[in-house]
């Protein structure tokens, strides 16, 4: 009697261990799947309010020939507040590397919020007459093009 | 043996009570963000559609450019989302004073009109280019 006593005693701990282990790797799954749920789900918020606009006049580029800079004046349009710095330019599909990018706000703006328009100057930039075609990149991957001439 | 069933059931329906409930929580608190994001595009994408707005006139005063812009479309726009770029510069700096049907307000109402006064360096001819707060574009000539 001892002996089934035991042996019914290391059952039921064993299947205590095993049920709890099931029961924690399930929780723990569920609960960071529920996590990226969510961080995926601001994420995609994020990306649907963000908008922003190129203000530039496509037939009156700011373009000096002599040091090479090209003024490209973008509006953010959505509702999200985007960090400027993270803004990337191509020029008919060649990337300006950030050391070329000047960043200012207009109008004394601290943040790049809502109809808040950015000046990028885009330095070392080499532009022949005819047909261009410039992309600015913002925060959560939105783009806006602009097919200019010079 | 029964008590070790019960047991581990138990131990197991709780841990799923648990998981579900949490999933459940984060799949409502995602559509919930979600629902947001998309009815603020909508309107984003309506107000667009619904904003018009021309150049009546840009001519050029003692110091600058004076323009009057009268909205046309059926949106209520934001005077300080207006930008101007006259001959590919950005003068949103330049502005010295904006009115609406003679008072200073930020409310532009349709079929309103807005006059813009900026100083800055401009000729007869020059293109001017007008966005609004939601991007909408019009272009015109400094007469």
């Amino acid at each position: 009697m001892p002996g089934t006593a035991a042996s019914h005693m290391i059952f039921f701990i064993a299947s205590m261990i095993v049920a709890s282990a099931v029961a924690g790797v399930f929780m723990g799954t569920s609960i960071k799947f529920s996590n990226d749920l969510k961080t995926k789900g601001n994420a995609l918020s994020n990306d649907i309010n963000t908008e922003v606009t190129i203000v530039n006049d496509p037939s009156a580029m700011p373009y000096n020939s002599t040091d090479l800079t090209l003024k490209v004046y973008v509006k953010n349009v959505g509702t999200t507040t985007l960090a400027h710095c993270l803004t990337r330019v191509l020029i008919d599909g060649n990337y300006s590397s950030s050391a070329n990018l000047t960043f200012r706000l207009m109008d004394g703006a601290t943040a790049w919020g809502n109809e808040v328009t950015l000046e990028i100057i885009v330095g070392n930039c080499t532009l022949t007459s005819g047909d261009h075609r410039l992309k600015v990149i913002v925060e959560h991957g939105k783009s806006s093009t602009l097919q200019f001439k010079m | 043996m029964g008590l070790s069933v019960s047991a581990s059931f138990a131990i197991l329906s709780v841990s799923l009570f648990i998981g579900v409930a949490a999933f459940i929580e984060a799949a409502e608190s995602t559509l919930s963000t979600l629902e947001n994001g998309v009815e603020k595009k909508v309107d984003r994408v309506v107000d667009r559609a619904r904003t018009n707005f021309q150049i009546t006139n840009a001519s050029l005063n003692g110091t600058g450019v004076s323009m009057n812009l009268t909205n046309t479309g059926s949106t209520m726009l934001a005077v300080t989302g207006v930008s101007v770029v006259i001959n590919g510069t950005c003068a949103d700096e330049n502005v010295t004073n904006t009115t609406v049907e003679g008072k200073v307000t930020n409310l532009w109402a349709p079929g309103e009109g807005l006059k813009v006064e900026l100083n800055c360096t401009a000729m007869t001819g020059e293109r001017i280019c007008v966005v609004t707060g939601n991007a909408v574009k019009r272009y015109g000539t400094v007469a």
